[in-house]
């Protein structure tokens, strides 16, 4: 009895943490101070963090950033390997020396069950498959240090891809993206509001005291268009520009305020109807009157926000034509004016944004502004991306493996290595066995299979990796905290087996390749079944 | 048209990935007839895993070339 | 550490080469390969940084590591098997030691065996020559108390013997006339045994009376003998007695007297 209420008290801690952790801190908590959750842009090849940083102009892409960083994790650990044993000197070993013994031991000894005595016979056979071994291991865990796929350059979202409203971070040139909903997608970016985004934010922001931010406070929208209208008259070039940017969106705030008021106030309306006749649905007349108020109403608003939609206007008059309005209507008509009110609201809110940020693209709210959001859509470029989720280190890596199986086949057998492709002896011996002509077609295969296996080696590293990659990303944008835990620790599991994997394979194939071959393309069970019988 | 054209590729991405059906059917299988062999024969389990996980990995190869085709009817086309 | 001049130039053209490589493809945009990422210049720098990767990898890891640990299993190996020789040279010292210490043993046991076998002799002497002794005694007491038993006895049965044979004696001894004697001698001659027969050589015969010549060569005639030595001993009471070297023919009264003395005894 004791233990059951012990494991009450237990269950509803666990229940408290998974409701604070994965509910309210993912999906309020954070959106309510700015800092949901950003589902960042996917893509293939590696993302730019730098233009031209490369010599030659080449753009330096945070993929090649993970290789950089990867090469200085293997450094860092050689090195300290290195000290640790004083130059693999030291005979009683510390427990970091220990531990590197181990690790090689059990790679060299996996590696040399499954190549048997060719991995020593071989030169560089070991050294080679191990060091791709290690490599891969080091790209892959390095890509799952906190900030790796996370931290990154901020900048206006490009073209087609959607991004969120930046805040001011701890320093001037730190930004946080600005995400205050739960699993919002972001706002899309175009080819224009992207230029508009980078002229502000490279050419203006916080360089000229007009491009600041023009607040507006408690004044009313007329006492702001006179106050700028004065601040017009004095200034010159840019910034007069900018001076009639923001007058242009404060008269079109003057002009929505009103249209949004009485949207609103028809809403309210039809919603009381909508009640109403689901209350006493005998009452069809006075629904009917309610009705016709509100698309007189709505024709007006429509006309003053000068035929913002024509399409929604035909649909509105609809409703109002038929006579015996039943009750669909009604719902159609809160749904229709809802959406309008949205629309409208949009555009108040882009004029809004464009008053305190001229030519503003992201419509903000007042609050939303007051909290510091820059109205224009960004993205974040991560700093470090996994190294082996770009196609360029796996379609190399496996380029590389089939050419040192290639090399290795020749080392072993010598020219008649090539006979595994084009069996010339099965050709020339055609007329006292017709079947060798089988034997000389599954060499032209064995030539497909050469470049099947490059296909194979890049893509189940690079698919594996940055499918990880992306799984990570979902999974966080969905629910961010502690749920993605889960994922990390399959990632790290994923991340081990991939580098094994495309080591073991490279090992495996340059096996094959130096067996005596007859025919067809068994070699690799043979030689595993000899293993297997030692 | 553009959103057309972009839900296409989509569907297309789709159906490309429904080919890692039968790999994962089939990674299946090996696992299944692999846990038996270790199951009737512990001591080769160390065998059996690393032929296993070769097994695996061959196999896994027809769904990377559906991710393949996937990727590229996604961004390259 | 001494290293390779040569290594450390190589490693950093290397590395400068990694870093500009991907120049070497910059002009080569508009490949649809781009869109994914595949991109020939970051290739060219993956391999040469793979070639670093290795390059530092192979000298100041797989090589070493793999040569001190197969110097340590050496080592280890070499320890095993000195260890296995000084295992099997004591097995030798102990085999031989036990060799030793059993013949010792061995040793030890018979001379204890010895040393025990003499004492029991010695004892089993002793022993011998005490119950000798003591079954000496014990026979000399029996034989002394039987002697003085039977002493006793013999005086009681002499007098008993005495008396009967005195008895005897009266009533022999009255009838025994020369009439009597006569016809004893006679009814000797008659009835002479086949052992005094024949007895040639020198025969003493003992009569209780002398005898007559008649009687004399009757006798010889009777014994078969040549030279005949006559005795007269009159406690024969009766008949005659005949001894021819070792050999006595007792046809006396007296002797028959003496068997049924011995019978009534």
């Amino acid at each position: 009895m004791n233990a059951r209420v012990r494991g009450l008290i237990i269950f509803a801690v666990i229940v408290a943490v998974a409701v604070v952790a994965c509910g309210l801190l993912p999906f309020v908590w954070l959106p309510a101070a700015g800092v949901g959750m950003a589902l960042p842009v996917i893509t293939v090849p590696g993302e730019v963090v730098s233009y031209g940083a490369l010599p030659g102009g080449v753009n330096l892409t945070n993929t090649f950033i993970g290789m950089i960083v990867a090469d200085i994790l293997l450094v860092i650990f050689v090195l300290l390997a290195w000290r640790a044993s004083k130059g693999w000197t030291k005979e009683v070993p510390g427990r970091f020396q220990a531990f590197v013994e181990m690790l090689v031991e059990t790679i060299y000894n996996f590696l040399k069950n499954l190549g048997g005595e060719r991995l020593r016979s071989a030169p560089l056979l070991w050294p080679f498959v191990a060091t791709i071994f290690l490599f891969l291991l080091a790209a892959n865990m390095s890509k799952l240090f906190p900030g790796v796929e996370s931290v990154g350059k901020i900048h206006c979202a490009y073209a087609d891809t959607s991004g969120y409203p930046v805040v001011q971070g701890a320093t001037d040139n730190a930004y946080i993206l600005y995400v205050d909903r739960a699993l919002d997608a972001g706002n899309a970016q175009t080819a224009e509001t992207e230029e508009i985004c980078n002229t502000w934010f490279y050419a203006y922001k916080g360089k000229y005291e007009y491009a600041q931010r023009y607040e507006i406070g408690d004044r009313s929208f007329e006492q702001v268009r006179d106050d700028l209208t004065a601040a017009a008259a004095t200034a010159e070039g840019e910034e007069l520009a900018f001076t009639q940017a923001r007058l242009e969106a404060v008269e079109q705030l003057i002009a929505l305020e009103p249209v949004l008021e009485a949207q609103q106030a028809a809403l309210a309306a039809a919603t009381a109807a909508a009640a109403d006749d689901h209350g006493s649905t005998d009452d069809h007349s006075a629904a009917e009157e309610d009705h016709s108020e509100e698309a007189a109403a709505t024709t007006e608003e429509t006309t003053a926000t000068e035929g913002e939609e024509a399409a929604t206007e035909g649909e509105e008059e609809a409703p109002v034509v038929e006579t015996p309005a039943p009750v669909e209507p009604v719902v159609a008509d809160v749904t229709v004016l809802e959406a309008e009110i949205a629309a409208t609201q949009q555009a108040y809110n882009l004029a809004l944004s464009g008053v305190q940020y001229p030519g503003a693209t992201m419509p903000l709210t007042a609050e939303q502004l007051d909290n510091g959001a820059f109205p224009f859509i960004f993205h974040v470029t991560p700093f470090v991306r996994g190294a082996a989720s770009d196609l360029s280190l796996t379609v190399a890596y496996a380029i590389m493996a089939v050419i040192a199986v290639q090399v290795y086949g020749v080392m072993a057998l010598g020219p008649a290595y090539f006979e595994k492709f084009i069996n010339l002896s099965a050709l020339g011996n055609l007329s006292k066995r017709p079947l060798g002509a089988v034997d000389f077609i599954v060499g032209i295969f064995e030539i497909i299979s050469e470049f099947a296996k490059i296909i194979s080696l890049a893509f189940r590293l690079f698919g594996n990796i940055f499918a990880g990659g992306v799984a990570l990303i979902a999974i966080s944008f969905l629910v961010s905290i502690l749920v993605p835990g889960v994922i990390l620790l399959l990632e790290v599991v994923i991340g081990a087996v991939q580098a094994l994997v495309f080591s073991v394979l490279t090992l495996v194939f340059v096996v094959q390749a130096m067996e005596h071959h007859g025919s067809g393309d068994d070699h690799g069970h043979d030689s595993h079944g000899e293993t297997a019988h030692h | 048209m553009e959103g057309l054209e972009i839900g296409l590729k989509a569907i297309g991405a789709g159906l490309a990935m429904l080919g890692a059906i039968g790999p994962g059917l089939g990674i299946g299988f090996l696992v299944n007839g692999a846990l038996q062999a270790i199951g009737r024969n512990p001591d080769a389990g160390g065998q059996v895993q690393t032929n296993m996980i070769l097994g695996i990995v061959f196999t896994e190869a027809v769904a990377i070339y559906c991710l393949v085709v996937a990727l590229i009817v996604l961004f390259v086309l | 550490m001494r290293v390779n001049k040569n290594v450390v130039l190589l490693t950093l053209v290397m590395a400068a080469l990694m870093v500009v490589s991907p120049a070497f493809a910059a002009e080569e945009s508009g490949n649809p390969l781009d869109t994914l990422g595949i991109n020939m210049g970051f290739m060219i720098s993956q391999w040469i940084n793979f070639g670093l990767v290795f390059l530092l990898l192979t000298t100041l890891l797989w090589r070493p590591l793999v040569n001190a640990m197969d110097a340590r299993t050496a080592k280890i190996k070499k320890g095993i098997e000195d260890a296995a020789a000084a295992a099997n040279a004591r097995r030798n010292a102990e085999v031989e030691a036990e060799k030793i210490i059993n013949q010792a043993q061995r040793e030890a046991q018979q001379r204890v065996a010895e040393s025990q076998g003499k004492g029991e002799d010695v004892a089993k002497q002793v022993e011998a020559e005490a119950r000798k002794q003591a079954d000496k005694i014990i026979a000399d007491a029996k034989a002394a108390s039987t002697a003085a038993r039977d002493a006793e006895l013999a005086g009681l049965r002499g007098q008993v013997t005495s008396i009967a044979v005195a008895i005897a004696q009266q009533l022999i001894g009255k009838s025994l006339d020369e009439k009597r004697q006569k016809e004893l001698v006679s009814e000797f001659l008659s009835n002479v045994p086949a052992s005094a027969q024949n007895l040639g050589g020198a025969v003493e015969v003992t009569s209780a009376m002398p005898l007559e010549a008649a009687e004399q060569e009757k006798v010889k005639k009777a014994l078969g003998a040549s030279g005949v030595i006559f005795k007269v001993d009159p406690a024969i009471l009766g008949g005659l007695i005949v001894r021819a070297g070792d050999r006595v023919v007792d046809g006396s009264v007296r002797n028959n007297l003496t068997n049924l003395s011995g019978r009534l005894n």
